[in-house]
């Protein structure tokens, strides 16, 4: 069962038209049944408050959570029990180890739990894979580069992220690769932590190939990372708005290096 | 490859000019004009705005025009030297006594 936060604590009348509770995972969210209009957020971290901005809080407790909001949202709500405050929630963080980590977010409407994330995932953390944004994911065995070995990358257990984890041998290349449809999408996102390796700056790359192509090393056409902050996770983002066509995205680490992928996802 | 980028749009221009900057960009070896001018690159410690407001921190490298004619442009380009290139081979044989 979560635990929740009721604006006006004991006494009087609670003027507000939702709830918000915490669920330690998202099995014990989807198994309860709360009021209407609650708000369920998924943390195993204590949260100490709560709050709708539409920017980042300037002055953030630990645990806190944030509400972002936006003008048009999936899960818009009346807050007031009288009267009239429409709430556009779009995504939740809470602040975590003096920064503002993702967490889940759900809302109870109509007798059901409903996602407030509609960012269309290849990967999604604590998801794994999902096959119904990109045509095909390329096993690694069909995937070559001229100077390179490939090796596998991993899923961690629960699907927490994708690890891209290369040897020390300058020859290894750890790639993961998909078909997707550009023509839909304006910008890629990848959320990871990468790590350097042997003193150099580079710690992945992401390369838009054509699509099916098995040759990496073939007309590669993409984008070189130079991570500013070693093994702390942070989101990437890629134009991909003039790509009108479908194209094989590859994700690649190597000499060594670490990248510890939670999120990809197309807007 | 030798390209010069645009310091306001980072566009790709394979000749000098004004407010353009070098760069040696390796994947533009042996590719034809119309598809180095048909990419963005934004350097490592730059900054591109889109029209829509969202920012892109480099080093980024990706199409600023039409993909599928950029890819078309660099497709027919190797099919002509592919032919120039049987044609030399044709007339070098030719020449054998």
């Amino acid at each position: 069962m979560g635990k929740g936060f009721k604006h006006g604590g004991s006494g009087g009348t609670n003027p507000l038209n939702f709830f918000v509770k915490t669920y330690p995972a998202e099995t014990e969210l989807k198994a309860d049944k709360p009021k209407e209009n609650t708000i369920g957020v998924i943390t195993t971290t204590t949260m100490t408050s709560w709050g709708f901005y539409a920017t980042e809080p300037t002055v953030p407790e630990v645990g806190m959570v944030w509400f972002f909001v936006k003008t048009e949202s999936v899960v818009e709500f009346n807050a007031l029990k009288k009267n009239a405050i429409q709430v556009y929630p779009f995504s939740a963080k809470q602040y975590v180890d003096s920064k503002w980590v993702e967490v889940a977010a759900m809302s109870y409407i109509n007798g059901a739990w409903v996602e407030w994330d509609t960012r269309n995932f290849v990967f999604k953390s604590g998801s794994g894979f999902n096959d119904t944004v990109y045509k095909k994911l390329a096993t690694n065995s069909s995937l070559t580069s001229s100077n390179y070995t490939v090796l596998n990358y991993s899923v961690s257990s629960g699907n927490t992220t994708l690890d891209l984890n290369s040897y020390a041998n300058g020859n290894d290349y750890c790639p993961v690769a998909f078909d997707i449809d550009l023509s839909k999408f304006n910008t890629m996102y990848i959320d990871a932590a990468v790590s350097k390796s042997n003193g150099s700056d580079s710690a992945f790359a992401v390369n838009v190939v054509s699509e099916g192509t098995s040759n990496l090393g073939s007309n590669p056409i993409g984008t070189q990372l130079n991570p500013s902050k070693d093994g702390v996770r942070q989101t990437f983002n890629y134009n991909v708005k003039s790509i009108t066509t479908t194209k094989r995205v590859c994700i690649s680490t190597w000499n060594g290096r670490k990248t510890k992928i939670y999120n990809i996802w197309f807007e | 490859m030798k390209v010069y980028v645009d310091k306001k749009t980072f566009m790709c221009f394979t000749e000098p000019g004004e407010d353009r900057e070098e760069y040696e960009i390796p994947v533009f070896d042996g590719k034809c004009k119309e598809f180095v001018e048909g990419h963005r690159y934004v350097p490592k410690e730059n900054e591109w705005r889109r029209e829509d407001g969202e920012v892109f921190r480099g080093e980024m490298l990706t199409y600023g025009k039409d993909s599928v004619e950029v890819d078309l442009a660099q497709t027919e380009y190797e099919k002509q030297r592919l032919a120039d290139a049987e044609n030399a081979l044709a007339i070098l044989l030719g020449g054998v006594t």
